[in-house]
Order: C-alpha cells, then structure tokens, then sequence
C-alpha cells in the first residue's frame, strides 16, 4: 500500500472524530488534507505554498457556509 | 523505481561495463559474481556517483583523495567517466516513465595523488514513446525520486551494513538514522509539513477574526502571536542546538576513533619515556660490554694467560730446577765466602791477602770467574723461586675457581649476556622509535584539543537546551491561558461570522491532519518493527516461544533504537552481542521492513552482503531478500555483488530467484588466480555473461573446481 493511501485510511478514521457541520464535510476535509500535501510537489516557495494552503482551508470553510455544496 | 539497465565507462577499473537488471517480478534479483579486486565496490560507487554525485559516495573516499578515472592512466593525461543508468519509475497513479540519466565528468590525475576534475555535466531524460526529453533541475528530480539521505537503505556496502545499529556511529546518529529512513520512506515528512501549513492558515484565519472583533479581541491575538511567535522561536533555537549537538556527537566520534586509531600505536608521551629510558639502558649495557673487553684483554695479558697455555712448559722447567736445587746447584754460595775473604785480609787456609799480594791476586781472579757462574745460578735460582710462586698461585686459582679458562668462561658468558641485551635493546629502541615516527604527533595533540573543545561546547549546549526547554513548557501554559483569555473576549463581542466558521474549520483541520501523522508515526513505526521481527527471526532461525534461545524478539523503540530482546529479559548490545551474521540479518531485516512497509520499489544493490554469513543463516537470508513480491511485500529489484565464497551454498536459491547473473572479472588476477591472461597492457575489469554455475576464457580462475563451475568455451575473446 502506498503511503498515500494508507494517509488517506488515517485521515478518514480522524475525520469521524471531526463534527459534520455539513453533509459531506469530512470527505471534504480529507480532500483538503491531501490537497495541501500536493502543493508540495508543484515546485512553489514556502510561502506561496502556505498562500495556497490558506485558500484550500478557506475554500473549505466557504463550503460549510453554503451548507456543503460548491 | 526499477533498474533497467547501465553503462559506466572509465569509472576506477570499468573501461566499459553493460550491465541489464531483472525486472522479471518472479525472478527480482540480479547477481554480479566478482572476486575482491575486481571491481564490485567499483560498480557500486559507479551507481552512487550517477545519482548523487561525489555526495553520494562513502565521506572517507572522498576524503582519501578520490580519484574516478582509471589509476594506471599517467600523469597529466585526462579521461572523460560516464556513468549512465536508465531506470523506470511508476507514479502514484500507476503510470510507468522511463529515464535515463547521465553523469559526465573530465577527470585529469597528476603526480602526487592530486586530480583536478571539469565540465561535470548530469542530465535526466524522460524517455518517451516519441522521443527523450530532456528534464530541466535533474538532481531535484533524482533527489525526489530517490533522496541522497536514504541511500545507505538503496545502496548498501556489507561492511558498512550496520549503519543502523552498531556503535560505529553514536546512537543518536542511529536514531537520527533510523528515524530519517522511516519518515521520509514512509512519506511522513510531507505530511508533517502539510500539517504546518495548515496550522500556518488556522493562526492567520484566527489573527483575521480577532482584529474583526475591535480592540480587545484584537490585543489579546496580538498577544497570543507573539506568544506563538516566540514559542517558534525558542522550538527552532532548540531544534538547532539538539542538531548541533548530533553533529558535534558526530564529529567527536569520528575525532575519537581517530585519535584512538592514533593511540594504538602508542601514546606519544608514554612513547616518548620508553624512548628515554631505553636509551639510557643502552648507554649502560655498551659501557658494560665495553668494561667486559677491557677485562679480557687484561686477562689474556695476564700471568694467568700465561700459565694456562705454557703450564706444561713451565712445570718442566720447574722440575729441572727443582733437580739444581736437590744437587745444590743452586742456589750459589762460594761467590760470597771469596767476598768476606778479600774483606778480611785472610784466606780460609790462613794465607795472607792484603790486597796486592799474590794469593789476593789469586782470589780475585777466582771470585771474577766465579761471578760468571754465579749470575746464571741467581738467575735459576729467581726462576726457581718465582716458578714455584708461580705454580703454587695457579694451584690456589684453580682450588677457589678463578684459574684463566674459568675467568675466560665467566668473561665470554657476561659478554655474550651484555652483547644479547645490548641488541635486543637496540631493536626495542627502533621499534619504538619507528612506533613513534608512525604518530602524526601535531595531529594527536589537535584531535586532543579538539575533543576537549568539543566536550566543553556538547557541555554549554545540553544546559543551553535545558533552559529553552524550562522557557518553552512556562510559554505553552501562559499560550494555552491566553488562548482561554481570547475566547472568552470573543464571546463578548460581535464576530465576523464567516471568518468565524473559517477559523473553526481550519482548526478541525489541523486536529485531524495532526491526529493523522501521530497514528501513522507510530502505527508505521509498529508494522515496521513487527515486520522487521518476523524477518530478523526468520533469518537467524530463532522461534521466540523457544525458551532456550536467545532472542525473542527485535523491535523499534519510541526513540527510534533498534532493540534486540532476550529470553532472559536483556537487551542485547548490538555491537558486542550480535555476532556478525545477526548484524546483518538485522540491518537486512530493517530496510526490507522499511521498504514493504512504505511500499517502495526502489532497488535495493548490496555489495558483499554474505561476507560473514554461513549455513542455514545464510540460506535463510538470501531466501528472505529475494523472495519475489506479493500483497505483503510489493515488486521489488534487489541486486547482489557476491563473490564465488558467498555463492557457495546458495546455488539453487540463485537459479530460482535471479533472472540475471553476470560475472565480473579484473585482469590482474591472471596468473595466480585467473586461467587464462587477457593480454591487456593494464588492468581493468571486464563483464562476461557467465552465471553463478559458469566459467569462460574471461572468468575461469583455478579453484573453480572447489565451487562446482563447469567451463564453458563460448567467450572467446577477451
């Protein structure tokens, strides 16, 4: 099993500890989580990552606002 | 990643090596059978330097003077080394890219050792069904692909195979060591870094909230930045001063086994004193020797001398004078009796002799002719006297032992003494000198200094660490009251509700990000250490319910040391405990556990793996590391550098399991070992497609009987 996959298990056991403020919420998160990791293999500086990272994590937050949808 | 094939060209001995790796997942392995010398290491350094450059290869060659191109070359004449591998790397998404890479350097050697090396050139290419691209930032891609700091668990010399468990290095290199090979093999480092830059967006949505919140919520997230500002800061002073601290344990080490390495020889001081004090006790023993000679030649000077050599002589001339003496003849007494005559005036017959008259005339002539006599009686009569003097003293020297062969003999028994000593001292001397000459006497003096240095700074840095620490646990409570101290302001004010939820959900994020690396840390770390278990016990053929063996078990501990347990509850030193075989099943047991526990498919080439190896242990192990993947245990590649010893035995495990077998030969070993000569003018190696049960006119060296290889006369030239 690669290391991604077994990221992916972990991630999905914590993410049933998280609250689902929306249908669909903890997938979401797991898809941020492994969103974040990618930015680390698309050759950008530390900060432009941490940019990213900041928009990832509000684009989730933007989706429990609208109540899980896009 | 798969090895698919490699080209080197005037790396050390290997003009021009070809050499295609199995990538058959029934068959993994590829075995290169070379005696030492012959270029195995070669070919190993050849890979390493491909990849990483002179980084890649081992710190000591490197810091011997590394040269390479080919030593035989002469002075002044440059060679261009190349070294290429193409390779197969399949993604996460299971795509398949092939590669190929290429290192170039131009190598000059001039007299004296010195190189001087130009235009090193590496590129990767991507090869692709309509052509080869060439990728731009080639090591970053290598260094992903397959990192520099793991290459002792890809590329491993059988010496150097205890890397991660014996005390070559300090135990906290091990643990570094260890602790490295399983974050990063396990891809625990990108999720660490995920996990702070999420953190990193939670304080910025948290530092947006507050200042939407006026003033107070504002100050007090003001403050807590700071606090988490200074925390970071105080957390990477830390994490410098423990890595410095790793790096000086290192470098005092490696400073230790030097200047151990130096001692061994003998200490200089000790050394020096010895020195003195043998040339003291040499000076001695040749005033000695020189006193005994002087003895000697008194002695052969000597009546002594004498009388030993002419006694026979002596004691008849004795004998003849003893016979005057018994007939009187000596000693003489008419000479003196004329004398009081001619004194008085008066013969004996009463005749006148006042001097003048006739019959004084008459006693005069008389005593003058008498005189004559007399001198040769005083003579004999002194020679008479001296010889029994002479006879009685050589009577009493050899009654209380001190005739002349006796002084003769003790003389030459202490000369012979003296002169024994003398040249042993002398040959101790030289040794200790030569013992003395050997210590580079400024070097052991700075590696003294240096590691006094080193203590004293190792020293600073651990109290320095212990009051950032003390500082660091004071901020976490004071963080975790301002944090409370925020909460309740925010209850009390207006938020801005968006970034309220925002906030929220990246701090759920960060929890679950961060609950994932500890599961995973030491949920890995665990499977890792079973696994490496079930391997090592495998190996060594121990059944831990056996409660006469000796291990029951091996595992990773919480600071990542890797522990040897016995049945009677002792944990084994892996240095002094572990005989040579166990280091490397355990060394072996952990990259292989590693390697299917992160699912890597990276090649794994070991040089020399068996050196120490032998019977069921070595069976066992071979069996172990090149059984072919399955669910548990991912395809994998493994390359074996063994020599025709550490085939031995182990012949039909390699007939089933290697799907490539090359032999590698050097021309030097013609004609001691090799068969027949290559007729090359230098010496190089050279590849023949021989396998382990084979010889040809390249390979067949004269033993080959003992091992079973029959000939074959198909390479015909070499």
């Amino acid at each position: 099993m690669t290391s991604t996959r077994r990221i992916v298990e972990v991630a999905g056991q914590q993410a049933q500890l998280l609250d689902e403020p929306t249908p669909g919420f903890r997938a979401q998160a797991v898809t941020t989580l492994l969103d974040v990791i990618r930015l680390q293999g698309e050759g950008v500086g530390p900060q432009a990552r941490r940019d990213r990272t900041l928009k990832l994590v509000a684009d989730l937050g933007t989706k429990v606002l609208l109540g899980g949808g896009e | 990643m798969r090895f698919l094939h490699t080209h080197v060209e005037n790396f050390k001995l290997l003009e021009d090596i070809k050499l295609d790796f199995s990538t058959d997942p029934a068959q993994p392995l590829t075995v290169v059978r070379a005696e030492n010398g012959s270029g195995k290491t070669s070919l190993l350094y050849a890979l390493l330097w491909a990849f990483y450059g002179e980084r890649g290869l081992p710190e000591e060659v490197v810091a011997g003077g590394l040269r390479l191109g080919p030593a035989h070359l002469p002075a002044g004449k440059a060679v261009q080394i190349r070294v290429m591998v193409e390779f197969a790397h399949t993604d996460e998404n299971e795509i398949e890219t092939r590669y190929r890479l290429v290192r170039n350097v131009r190598e000059t050697a001039f007299v004296g050792d010195k190189v001087e090396r130009d235009g090193e050139s590496v590129r990767l290419l991507r090869i692709t069904s309509s052509g080869e691209d060439d990728l731009k930032s080639a090591e970053a891609l290598v260094g992903k692909l397959i990192p520099l700091r793991l290459r002792s668990i890809f590329f491993t010399n059988g010496d150097a195979v205890q890397t991660y468990i014996s005390g070559r290095v300090s135990s906290q290199q091990r643990q570094s060591q260890v602790h490295i090979a399983i974050k990063t093999l396990l891809g625990l480092d990108s999720l660490r870094t995920a996990v702070e830059d999420i953190e990193a967006a939670y304080k910025r949505l948290r530092s947006d909230l507050a200042r939407s919140g006026g003033a107070d919520t504002s100050h007090l997230e003001a403050e807590l930045e700071r606090m988490d500002g200074d925390l970071e800061k105080l957390r990477g002073e830390e994490a410098a001063l423990t890595e410095a601290v790793t790096n000086m344990t290192a470098q005092r080490t490696k400073w230790d086994k030097e200047l151990s390495g130096l001692r061994g020889i003998g200490d200089i001081d000790h050394l020096n004193a010895r020195i003195a004090s043998a040339t003291s006790e040499q000076a001695g023993l040749q005033e000695s020797r020189s006193r005994v000679i002087v003895r000697m030649r008194e002695l052969v000077k000597s009546e002594e001398c004498s009388w030993a050599f002419l006694s026979s002589h002596l004691e008849n001339g004795l004998s003849v004078l003893s016979d005057l003496a018994d007939r009187n003849v000596i000693p003489g007494t008419s000479l003196r009796v004329l004398d009081d005559r001619l004194e008085l005036g008066v013969c004996i017959c009463g005749e006148d002799l006042t001097p003048g008259s006739g019959h004084a005339q008459h006693v005069i002539a008389l005593r003058d002719e008498q005189k004559k006599v007399s001198e040769s009686q005083e003579r004999l009569t002194e020679l008479f006297h001296g010889g029994k003097l002479a006879a009685a003293s050589a009577e009493a020297r050899e009654k209380d032992g001190t005739d002349f062969f006796r002084r003769r003999a003790d003389l030459q028994a202490e000369f012979t003494h003296v002169r024994d000593s003398l040249s042993t001292k002398l040959a101790e001397l030289e040794q200790l000198k030569e013992r003395r000459a050997a210590i580079d006497e400024e070097r052991v003096r700075d590696l003294t200094d240096k590691l006094d240095g080193v203590a004293g700074k190792m020293a600073n840095a651990q109290t320095e660490i212990g009051r950032l620490q003390s500082k660091i646990s004071d901020l976490v409570v004071r963080h975790a009251e301002q944090e409370k101290a925020l909460g309740e302001a925010e209850k009390a004010t207006k938020l801005n509700h968006d970034l309220s939820v925002k906030r929220d959900i990246a701090k759920q994020l960060h929890d679950m990000a961060a609950g994932t690396l500890r599961t995973l840390e030491g949920d890995y770390v665990h499977r890792v250490s079973d696994r490496m278990n079930a391997l090592f016990m495998e190996i060594v053929g121990a059944t831990p319910e056996f409660e006469a063996g000796v291990f029951r078990r091996v595992h990773i501990d919480p600071d990542f040391n890797i522990r040897v347990d016995t049945h009677d509850g002792r944990t084994l030193d892996t240095d002094f405990e572990l005989n040579g075989a166990s280091q490397r099943a355990l060394t072996l047991a952990f990259i292989w556990a590693l390697m299917e526990v992160s699912g890597t498919t990276a090649p794994r080439i070991i040089d020399t793996p068996l050196g120490m190896v032998a019977g069921g242990v070595k069976t066992r192990m071979v069996d172990a590391i090149t059984s072919p993947g399955s669910d548990e245990a991912p395809d994998f590649q493994v390359v074996l550098l063994l020599t025709r010893s550490e085939i031995r035995d182990v012949e039909g495990l390699l007939d089933q399991r290697a799907g490539i077998v090359r032999t590698l030969s050097n021309s030097k070993d013609y004609p001691e070992d090799l068969t027949y000569p290559w007729h090359a003018d230098h010496p190089l190696s050279r590849m023949c497609s021989c396998n382990h049960r084979q010889s040809c006119r390249i390979c067949a060296r004269v033993y080959d009987a003992q091992h079973g290889i029959s000939f074959r006369d198909e390479e015909a030239t070499v």
